[in-house]
């Protein structure tokens, strides 16, 4: 039965694999945004 | 709070113990029933439950007034989250559902011995212990503030509240429940971010309150700096809080519970999954809200004190000398503020006519007069808080947590308060009902019936169970009674976890990663990665989020060579 769950396939993308290196991505994305919304707004004190 | 504000909160707190009661009255006579729902739980609420036990009262309370204080570099913490999730998911989850165990430590024992076993679980016991006293301890402040009530009986409410429905309903009830407060806080967040926004002077746009924000420097969300003392950048996020990140969701009971109710190992996963999606976006839009109440503040005077009640305390002194010098420092604080509104007001001038710009010749010129224009805010207000400081020496006032309730109980209107604060409560007892449940499990499986009585009925262990739920409802109560005083609450719950979180996870990794160790090494490494942390927070100035890595890295580390030495004397 725990092999059988184990083969169930994630909700998005083909594999499990595929949809952890979507997931950490993801994070890189985020990092940037948050990066540049600090850029956008930072000024020198 | 007014009468409307009292109708939605007591309706909010009838709903929840009904609903709690109502989804768990099943009756759960079997352990795994009671204690994993019978493995029945569907990915969507677990991943709900997961982010609802995670964000307490003190992510409402805390982390808007820390924006406020500090801005919103806190959101690095969370940037190992999305990673460590990953791993649990791939690592993690399988094993603990292929060992069909009920606790984490159930799974050492499984894998090295009872010895393991025994001092993670202890050590979970002592820190969960003081984690959900503080998490009660939160909105007791809140209420206490708000109601009049003292923090002993708001600290004895929200307890019994929370063990009405979580120790007659088990997981059942403690997840649904949490599945309900999870929603009520998104539209709490979302009602608050808002009511701030609009709360603005007419003539202040979103574009402006951002600029004014970032020329204040609240807006700082990445840090790229490396700095082992500082305590939020890229690095210790990443680094850091990945390892707090893995020794919380993958070893602490409180959170491995959530998602082995899972139908499915991919159920399982899918609930982690879903936690590393949505927690960075959730945690910006939280720190977002605290950086606009800073902006709202530029044109509206904000107290001296946030603290009301210590306010009141130095304001009993009128007609005294420390009362003349308190009224002073109270004229100071008013001028400094208008200066700031005059330079806020004037930098929007300057932005809208275009003649200061990010991109102009002297960019920085306005944005460091609004500083400087905060700084002095800044100083008058700590004379305030020295006066009070000699009034009560003992008194380390902090009135962090104070900030985003003030703003919300003076500003909001009649029916959004009641609003906010039932979403300030379902955030606490969405936390504290989990951990109350993870407590008892620990409890049970992990101490009774592995150690008192080991051959019992199922509906015994059910019944020690519901036991031991209220015994550690009672002791987090008696607990909260005792911790006011203890400064910005959410550094103090992750200190407090952080001396705990990275050995117990170097044992996690020793059993996952490492099929040469051996209970002993796993044992000896527990005992010398605590002295290592415990070391390094009392000896240096390293920040609390690199104790994990710290704990881990020793941990492994010594584990190994204790068990290559053991294993060659085997082999002998």
């Amino acid at each position: 039965m725990n092999q059988n769950l184990e083969e169930e396939k994630p909700p998005l993308f083909s594999t499990w694999r595929r949809l952890y290196l979507a997931v950490l991505g993801y994070l890189c994305v985020l990092i940037f945004l948050f990066y540049a919304f600090t850029q956008a707004y930072n000024f020198p004190s | 709070m007014r009468s409307l504000d009292w109708v939605v909160l007591v309706l909010f707190l009838l709903w929840i113990v009904g609903y709690g009661l109502y989804k768990g009255r099943t009756r759960s006579n079997t352990i795994q029933g009671y204690l994993l729902a019978d493995k029945s739980m569907p990915w969507w609420a677990m991943g709900l439950s997961i982010m609802a036990t995670q964000a307490s009262a003190i992510t409402f309370i805390g982390t808007t007034g820390q924006a406020y204080v500090d801005g919103m570099r806190f959101l690095q913490f969370y940037f190992g989250l999305p990673i460590a999730m990953v791993i649990i998911a791939a690592i993690v989850v399988p094993r603990f559902h292929k060992a069909n165990v009920v606790t984490a430590y159930e799974y050492l024992e499984q894998r090295f011995d009872a010895k393991t076993r025994l001092a993670t679980s202890i050590i979970f016991l002592i820190q969960r212990g003081l984690g959900v006293g503080l998490a009660l301890y939160a909105p007791a402040v809140v209420l206490s503030l708000i109601l009049g009530w003292s923090e002993q009986v708001t600290v004895i409410v929200m307890a019994a509240v929370v063990i009405a429905y979580a120790v007659p309903g088990g997981i059942r009830a403690v997840t649904w429940t949490d599945v309900q407060m999870m929603m009520l806080i998104f539209i709490g967040l979302v009602v608050a971010f808002l009511t701030a926004i609009l709360l603005l002077p007419s003539d202040v746009s979103v574009g402006d309150a951002f600029y004014l924000a970032g020329a204040s420097g609240r807006l700082n969300a990445v840090d790229l700096s490396f700095d082992l003392s500082n305590r939020y950048n890229l690095w210790s996020g990443l680094f850091g809080g990945m390892f707090l990140a893995l020794a919380y969701f993958g070893t602490d009971q409180s959170q491995v519970q959530r998602y082995l109710q899972g139908k499915s190992i991919g159920h399982s996963r899918n609930s982690l999954i879903f936690n590393a999606c949505a927690k960075l976006p959730l945690q910006f839009f939280i720190l977002l809200t605290g950086t606009m109440v800073f902006v709202f503040y530029q044109f509206e005077q904000p107290p001296m004190l946030f603290n009301q009640a210590e306010a009141a305390k130095i304001e009993r002194l009128e007609g005294t000398p420390l009362g003349g010098r308190y009224e002073l420092a109270q004229e100071k604080y008013r001028q400094a503020h208008q200066q700031r509104q005059q330079v806020a007001r004037r930098l929007l001038q300057d932005r809208h006519s275009g003649t200061s710009s990010p991109l102009g010749a002297n960019p920085s010129a306005g944005p460091q007069q609004l500083q400087a224009a905060n700084q002095a805010v800044e100083d008058a207000r700590q004379e305030g808080i020295q006066l009070l400081r000699e009034v009560n020496p003992e008194n380390e006032y902090n009135d962090t947590n104070y900030i985003f309730l003030n703003f919300v109980t003076n500003y909001f209107p009649v029916g959004v308060v009641g609003l906010i604060i039932a979403a300030i409560f379902a955030a606490a007892m969405s936390s504290i009902s989990s951990e109350l449940n993870s407590l008892s499990t620990t409890t049970v499986i992990d101490l009774y019936r592995r150690h008192w009585k080991r051959q019992a009925s199922d509906a015994h262990y059910v019944r020690v169970a519901k036991i031991g739920t209220a015994f550690w409802g009672v002791y987090a109560a008696v607990f909260a009674s005792f911790v006011g005083g203890i400064g910005s609450l959410i550094e103090a719950v992750n200190s407090i976890g952080s001396l705990f979180y990275g050995s117990v996870l170097g044992v996690f990794v020793l059993a996952f990663g490492f099929p040469r160790a051996t209970g002993n090494g796993a044992f000896i490494g527990l005992f010398v990665g605590e002295i290592a942390v415990i070391a390094t927070s009392v000896f240096t100035d390293v920040s609390f989020l690199w104790y994990n890595v710290i704990g881990c890295v020793v941990v492994v580390g010594v584990g190994m060579a204790v068990s290559a030495a053991a294993n060659r004397v085997v082999m002998r």
